[in-house]
């Protein structure tokens, strides 16, 4: 934790790692889904808008399709799914 | 989730509340709704595959007498670009110009202009006389040639999305999404076994018994009231708004009884044009679609081809996974092809990976999901591949997916680790089932198969009331296509305690009930089912406080029991009261109990998995296969209603024996659909099918308050495989295409005996 803002490890698609040299996770400090993005993008400039276009957040092992204040917590595993849709 | 064993209402089996409706015929579907001085609409469709319109001319056809207004693309508004509410991005776009054609058409049936008339005859001499002027183009329908080079593009400003340098020039591809993970390379090279195989499935159509209808009234500034059977009436209600420029206050849909969807009613098609001809003809207008018109233009589910590579160890380990999928995206991008690419290989723990999955424009309607969307095609390839290898490795098909199967905590190839999950419970319940237990008959075989979907929570609102005689309705927004208003019943009854004949579940219109997301993704039992829950956990805190000021006692001494509210601690003398009695003296002790509540189930779907068993016996003289007999299992989590539960897995078995043996789209040499009917496009029939035998299994969701998961989707993916695993099983002959129709199974029983 740093502060008050808890610290998530953030899996980055092999796909989206032309983004980040290569780096398959990143630690940012984000208290919620959309802070999580916020942070990535900071971190690496494009990445949070790619991610948003073909993606959906996954906070803990649940898929959020429209996510911006479900809460990241401390020790938070977050992963980004494609978008999928059911019938 | 509370894990109570005592239910009294949920997992019994009450007869549904729409039921006797439907049988005696008293139930409303699309097309059974008129208004005095309502007007036929029908629509003018392409006879090309590919063309340019280079004109429309409707001066003769407004002219005839009895014609009320015809509209064509020039109508419309344009559209913006857009992502509406709801479970998936949609590009507002494409799908106004799938509903009216501007410049050109991209199918056989595209519509290119809509009339309203007095009477059918009229409205159909009007389309005869409006002139279209069309150049025609040359167009692709197979999936591989639209990837060439040199094939008719579609669209183009379409670039596709998802590869790394942005391409230069425009493609029929839109869109390519890959998975990857560990080392492939390391991966084959530590597997005893690779299998490699090219498979392909055909286009095919949910064929919901129930043709695409609406009813449109309302004139320019009125507020539009539409009757349809959609999958959405929210959604009906957005997209209207956004094609046409309205506001959604503008615009009210009750959804009449629905006569299936499966995924194909969760767009519109109709219901635009019957707002503008209302609104040019100052009439209501009904359109309803002709069969012919359900396959040339709603949205089938996407053919594909699939190139797979698999290894594995001689002790039944998989080592790594190569796939590249190509789905067929019809003629605008949409095809959730990701979920086929996620969804191939979850069912298993694999490090070593890549999934690419790739959607491809071609001039064929634009495809719609078809329950778990594109997931029957990619099981069909993995299922099939783990079956042979499993074969090759002389290791039982079950004990070969247990020795690779995902369990909780594990990643699936999509990437977030499994939570509490039941497809071993599935195997084991296969491997026990008295089915696979049997002797298998001479001459037979015997296929296994596996299937995962996602599933889907999403918003819902409900509502709950308590009638002055203690009777209560349950509000819903979301349209009743599996036997959910019994389940909503249900879990009403099991919270508020009365007998669930005493509840009425309705699904409410727009302007009733707060906004719901669609019924699909699997998810009205378990998120609308989880807003009624709340609803009634509401009202029982109402009922509690109630007797709490009738009895002058503190609400902490009232307790919520077997539908009676009962003093404690200190308060025992105060008996109890039932829900009949405090509902009967509501209006003079404080007012109606009632609440609406609304819920964002994202992320609590509970994913869902299943395995199948079937037996079949194969004509090798004409390639005919007959389903001897088959099982379904799967993990419903908790089952509310047994029987729907059990009715959806048998629907997606039915449905997936069609797709498997027989179901495709037939076009000619110039892209005209040639089987737009149930006599060419050949779906199972209750005499091709035996009764399809379920074992649900009961691992809960631990995201749902009874521990529901969604259940309509899954049974659909394992059938394409299991009965190609059953006709190896029977023919020691792989079948790699969809339909495994008698020809073409006669063919390849012909090449083994060669």
């Amino acid at each position: 934790m740093i502060g008050s803002i808890d610290v998530a490890r953030v899996v980055i698609p092999e796909v989206f790692r032309n983004f980040t040299n290569g780096d398959g996770t990143a630690d940012v400090s984000a208290k919620d889904a959309r802070s999580v993005l916020k942070a990535l993008d900071a971190q690496y400039p494009g990445l949070a808008k790619a991610l948003t276009e073909q993606c959906l957040i996954a906070i803990d092992g649940n898929i959020y399709p429209k996510a911006m204040l479900q809460p990241v917590l401390e020790e938070s595993e977050v992963f980004f799914v494609f978008k999928i849709a059911g019938g | 989730m509370s894990e109570p064993t005592d239910y009294k209402w949920i997992g019994t089996r009450p007869v549904r509340p729409d039921g006797v409706d439907k049988v005696i015929g008293r139930a409303q579907f699309g097309a059974d709704k008129n208004l005095p001085g309502t007007l036929c609409g029908k629509v003018l469709r392409s006879p090309h595959a590919h063309a340019l319109i280079c004109g429309i001319d409707c001066r003769q056809a407004i002219q005839l007498d009895g014609v009320k207004a015809i509209i064509t693309g020039d109508d419309f508004p344009v559209a913006s670009i857009g992502t509406a509410s709801g479970e998936s991005p949609v590009d507002f776009i494409d799908m106004s110009r799938n509903v009216m054609a501007r410049d050109k058409v991209l199918y056989h049936g595209h519509a290119v202009a809509a009339v309203a008339a007095t009477t059918p005859e009229i409205a159909n001499a009007a389309l005869d006389l409006i002139d279209v002027d069309y150049e025609a183009l040359p167009h692709v329908l197979d999936v591989l040639e639209a990837m060439s080079d040199d094939a008719p593009l579609l669209h183009k400003d379409q670039y596709t999305s998802g590869v790394d340098p942005r391409p230069e020039k425009p493609s029929n591809v839109a869109s390519v999404r890959k998975l990857a993970g560990g080392d492939l390379e390391a991966g084959f090279a530590a597997a005893d076994v690779i299998v490699e195989r090219e498979l392909r499935t055909a286009m095919v159509h949910q064929g919901y018994i129930e043709p695409h209808a609406v009813l449109a009234s309302g004139g320019k500034g009125d507020q539009f009231t539409l009757w349809c059977c959609t999958q959405g009436h929210f959604m009906v209600r957005t997209y209207c708004a956004a094609l046409l420029g309205l506001p959604e206050s503008q615009i009210k849909v009750i959804p009449s009884e629905i006569g299936g969807g499966f995924g194909g009613k969760t767009t519109v098609y109709l219901e635009p044009l019957a707002i503008l001809l209302a609104e040019r003809s100052g009439r209501p207008v009904k359109l309803v679609m002709s069969r012919e018109e359900v396959f040339q233009a709603s949205g089938p589910a996407p053919g594909s081809v699939l190139r797979l590579k698999v290894g594995a160890t001689k002790d039944g380990k998989l080592t790594a996974v190569k796939a590249w999928l190509a789905y067929e995206a019809g003629a605008f991008k949409g095809a959730m092809v990701a979920a086929g690419a996620s969804c191939m290989f979850a069912p298993y723990e694999i490090d070593n990976f890549l999934i690419e999955a790739l959607e491809v424009c071609v001039n064929k309607p634009k495809v719609a999901a078809y329950r778990a969307p594109c997931a029957p095609n990619a099981a069909f390839a993995s299922e099939s591949v783990i079956d042979e290898l499993a074969a090759r490795l002389e290791i039982d098909p079950i004990e070969f997916r247990m020795r690779n199967a995902v369990r909780e905590g594990v990643n699936g190839v999509h990437g977030p680790k499994f939570k509490r999950i039941g497809y071993i419970e599935t195997l084991e319940a296969a491997r026990n089932s008295e089915h696979f237990c049997s002797p298998l008959p001479a001459g037979h075989g015997r296929g296994i198969a596996s299937g995962f979907w996602f599933n889907y929570g999403g918003n819902s609102s409900a509502a709950v009331s308590i009638n002055e005689d203690g009777t209560a309705a349950v509000v819903v927004g979301t349209p009743d296509i599996g036997g959910s208003r019994a389940s909503m019943a249900l879990m009403a009854a099991e919270v508020l305690g009365i007998d669930v004949a005493k509840i009425r579940p309705i699904v409410a219109d727009t302007d009733s009930i707060g906004y719901n997301e669609l019924t699909g993704g699997s998810r009205v039992t378990m998120a609308t089912g989880a807003a009624v829950i709340k609803a009634a956990e509401d009202v029982v805190d109402q009922l509690r406080q109630r007797a709490a000021l009738i009895w002058d006692v503190a609400v902490e001494e009232v307790v919520w029991r077997d539908g009676c509210v009962i003093g404690i601690d200190g308060a025992e003398d105060k008996g109890s009261l039932t829900l009949q009695a405090l509902a009967q003296q509501a209006l003079t002790t404080g007012g109606p109990f009632t609440s609406q509540v609304a819920l964002d189930m994202s992320g609590r779907e509970g994913v869902g998995f299943s395995t199948h068993v079937v037996d079949v016996a194969v004509d090798e003289e004409t390639g005919k296969v007959d389903i001897i007999r088959y099982t379904a299992v799967q993990d419903a989590g908790k089952a509310i209603h047994p029987s729907y539960v059990e009715g959806q897995m048998q629907g997606g078995v039915a449905q997936g024996v069609g797709w498997a043996l027989n179901e495709e789209y037939i076009y000619d040499e110039n892209g005209v659909l040639e089987n737009p009917g149930f006599l060419d496009y050949r779906m199972p029939v209750a005499l091709d099918l035996p009764m399809i035998e379920t074992i649900i299994v009961e691992v809960p969701n631990p995201d749902h308050p009874y521990g529901v998961r969604g259940v309509g989707e899954v049974p659909i993916v394992p059938p394409l495989a299991a009965v190609a695993n059953a006709i190896a099983s029977a023919t020691n002959v792989r079948m790699n295409e969809t339909p495994m129709s008698p020809p073409r199974l006669l063919a390849a029983l012909q090449e083994r005996d060669r």
